[in-house]
């Protein structure tokens, strides 16, 4: 019942990967290290693929060529309809605008996958979901509906309800950037929590100041490819290539 | 010009009312041998004895009489309503109608003969089956001399707008028995090798033309021209060439006259009327009226919300037969499709050899196949439209908690849609509930039918309209109500995500 955090996070290696909407490119040959148990910040202007990549490798979208491998097993392009259950099973998926279950409650919309799917009883599974929120410090809001919650209380149960299938890898796509400051930091608390268990986080973010605190390396994705690859410190004080340093004066303002 | 308009005025009043026809009301669809349309080589003609005995009538009064197609259930209010001058079409004599409008010499006596399907070992006549029969499902048409008779002595009455129907029902094996009058049975059942006639015609009665209780110098007119056809034997000879001159004219049609000391029906209408009286088969019809609602809209649903998935979810030839069900649903009446699966399917099924089908695709069957299969198309639309309207980030979310696609519609999709499609449906549920109506038309006796039934034989129009719409409301009232109760639970609960 204790979520496997102990269980160290997949590593992920992805190689050469192309996708394609139509004649248009939006990833051209990305190819990238994630250590187990780091976790990696994707930076970039919009439309750099950023969250296409983590789609990608939340087994939402297929790709045209390249491969994914987490651990030993190594997908590659038109596999996608025999493996994206299983990549979706790896990884847990944050979104930027919730997706909470609007018609269940904060508790039920955390439980409800390990119930349905992982087949824990009911009392299981909302002792599950009670342990979880009170992880996301949101224990009193169980019999809630998501309506009723703030934006940040609603990623803090988002967040919940992926731990709850005790994924190895975690996927946040700009989980902070609907929310305003104060309740932004509380996810942020959250998220450094969870790294400090040990699962591989990736993260697709506009908050510098975060990524630099909180992740071990920053890929800088620009025009389809990585510009820039390595330690957060080294990428953002010292950018090394031009269009890094562009990116970077441009958010750093 | 000053002297123009009163010498105009002068020459219309005193040219107008000789050269003026009188129109006839009758219904042709009420069929032979009264008055119908024969084929004939180009075209078709209007024939039958009532209308050898119009031109006949015509010629004695030396004023044409032109036809007016008009229901025959409606003959009396419409000839109230002045929408024609004299009704003629096997209109009964009886107490309650002479309340209402004034009638003429009789001009033939009917009398009921009972039908039954050939072989019928259950009964040999009337008094039998009512012996061993006393619940047995009878047909007849509605509003005649036979409907008031069979439902007085409590047998399930099956009232027809015209004798095919039901002689094609007892065929079919959905009738025990059709009791219709005389001339009808001879036209119909005498040819139709599947029938055969169940003991002697009785309960007589007259057929008499009626007029406005106003227009008592056309009465006397149209008195003497019956008396002078009697008389010179033109309307023997009509009648003997339909077949319909028989012993009973012979001995009776020259002392028939339509007024009370010729009784020959009793009185099953007017004031024995009581709210108590009618207010139990009121409710009657009002319960097969939910029991049809809720039958044809549960069908609704669950055709509807498989058409919709197929839509949505099937591969393309699927999808695009779920699409052509909606577009062939919509375009048609349901009155159409009633008819249809009614009286077309068995009839199908009898050509293809299988006779069971008739007696399985009852009033109600068929009623609930057909609201159900047209509401269905509407229902589709409306989910699919709820379905649509749940965001694809909610599949994507349920996906990466590993949840399969038929467990993501069925639990988070699904529930999401329905609570969208609420208020749609429920307005559906309550057209419907009032589109139940339509059903009476293959003799399916919900309220709104009974209303008519009760209507025309107590001609209290009004006082019972009135309650059969305060039934219709309290029934429908409480499901728009629930409806606005349901939605706002559901809204505080659920807005947003």
């Amino acid at each position: 019942m204790e979520p496997k955090t102990n269980k160290s996070g997949q590593a992920i290696a992805i190689n050469g990967l192309v996708k394609r909407h139509g004649q248009r490119e939006i990833l051209r040959g990305v190819s990238l290290e994630i250590a187990s148990g780091s976790t990696m910040a994707l930076i970039g202007p919009s439309g750099g693929g950023k969250s296409t990549l983590l789609r990608c490798l939340a087994g939402l979208e297929a790709f045209q060529d390249g491969s994914v491998t987490f651990d030993n097993k190594t997908i590659k392009a038109g596999e996608h309809h025999e493996n994206g259950a299983w990549l979706r099973s790896c990884v847990g998926m944050i979104f930027q605008d919730y997706q909470l279950f609007p018609h269940m409650t904060v508790a039920d919309n955390i439980a409800a996958a390990p119930q349905w799917v992982s087949g824990l009883r009911r009392e299981e599974a909302t002792a599950l979901a009670m342990k979880l929120l009170d992880k996301v410090g949101l224990k009193d809001q169980a019999r809630s509906f998501p309506s009723r919650l703030s934006g940040g209380q609603k990623q803090r149960v988002a967040i919940a309800r992926a731990l709850a299938m005790e994924p190895r890898v975690l996927l946040c796509d700009e989980i902070t950037s609907a929310l305003d400051p104060e309740t932004k930091s509380d996810v942020l608390n959250v998220l450094e929590e969870i790294r400090a268990e040990g699962l591989t986080i990736v993260m697709v973010t506009h908050e510098i100041g975060f990524a630099r605190r909180a992740a071990d390396r920053v890929a800088l994705l620009a025009d389809g490819h990585v510009a820039e690859c390595g330690a957060a410190a080294d990428v953002i004080d010292r950018p090394s290539s031009e269009r890094a340093a562009r990116f970077l004066a441009q958010v750093m303002g | 010009m000053a002297g123009f308009w009163p010498l105009a005025a002068l020459i219309l009043l005193s040219t107008a009312p000789a050269a003026e026809p009188l129109r006839w009301g009758c219904d042709e669809e009420g069929g032979a041998p009264y008055c119908f349309k024969r084929q004939t080589g180009d075209g078709f003609e209007r024939v039958g004895f009532e209308v050898d005995i119009t031109k006949a009538l015509s010629a004695r009064l030396g004023r044409p009489i032109t036809f007016t197609q008009y229901p025959f259930d409606n003959l009396v209010p419409g000839l109230k309503k002045r929408d024609f001058d004299l009704a003629m079409n096997g209109l009964e004599v009886t107490p309650d109608r002479r309340r209402e409008v004034l009638f003429c010499r009789p001009y033939y006596l009917y009398r009921q003969q009972l039908v039954c399907r050939i072989g019928e070992s259950r009964f040999t006549d009337y008094t039998t089956l009512k012996n061993t029969l006393p619940r047995a499902k009878v047909g007849t048409m509605d509003a005649t001399a036979a409907e008031r008779i069979l439902a007085n002595d409590g047998f399930d009455v099956a009232g027809y707008p015209a004798p095919t129907e039901a002689y094609r029902d007892l065929g079919l094996g959905r009738l025990d028995a059709v009791l219709l009058d005389l001339p009808m049975a001879i036209s119909y059942a005498r040819k139709d090798k599947a029938l055969a006639f169940a003991g002697q015609a009785f309960a007589p009665g007259r057929y008499a033309i009626a007029v406005h209780p106003e227009d008592t110098v056309l009465k006397t007119k149209i008195d003497a021209g019956i008396d002078a056809l009697i008389a010179d034997g033109t309307l023997r000879g009509i009648l003997e060439e339909w077949g319909l001159w028989d012993e009973f004219q012979a001995t009776h049609l020259q002392t028939a006259t339509s007024d009370d000391s010729w009784e020959l029906e009793t009185d099953h209408t007017g004031e024995n009327w009581t709210v108590m009286r009618y207010l139990p088969l009121l409710l009657e019809g009002a319960w097969v009226t939910v029991r049809l609602t809720a039958a044809s809209f549960a069908l609704a649903m669950a055709l509807g919300l498989l058409v919709a998935v197929t839509r949505l979810y099937a591969p393309q030839p699927f999808a695009m037969l779920a699409i052509a069900y909606v577009e062939f649903f919509r375009g048609i009446p349901v009155l159409l499709l009633l008819f249809f699966i009614y009286f077309g399917l068995p009839a199908m099924a009898e050509s293809a050899g299988w006779n069971g089908l008739g007696e399985w695709i009852t009033p109600f069957v068929a009623a609930t196949l057909g609201l159900g299969l047209n509401y269905a198309a509407y229902e589709a639309e409306i989910y699919r439209a709820s379905l649509q309207a749940v965001p694809r980030g909610q599949w994507e979310a349920a996906a990466c908690l590993g949840m399969s696609p038929n467990l993501t519609f069925n639990r988070i999709i699904l529930p999401q849609a329905l609570r969208t499609a609420l208020p749609p449906m429920t307005s559906d549920m309550v057209a419907l509930f009032k589109d139940t109506s339509i059903a009476s038309a293959i003799a399916l006796v919900e309220l709104n039918k009974e209303y008519q039934i009760l209507a025309k034989s107590s001609l209290k129009f009004v006082e019972i309209g009135l309650v059969t719409a305060a039934l219709y409301l309290a029934l429908s009232l409480p499901l728009g109500y629930l409806s606005r109760y349901l939605e706002k639970a559901w809204n505080t609960d659920s807005h947003g995500t």
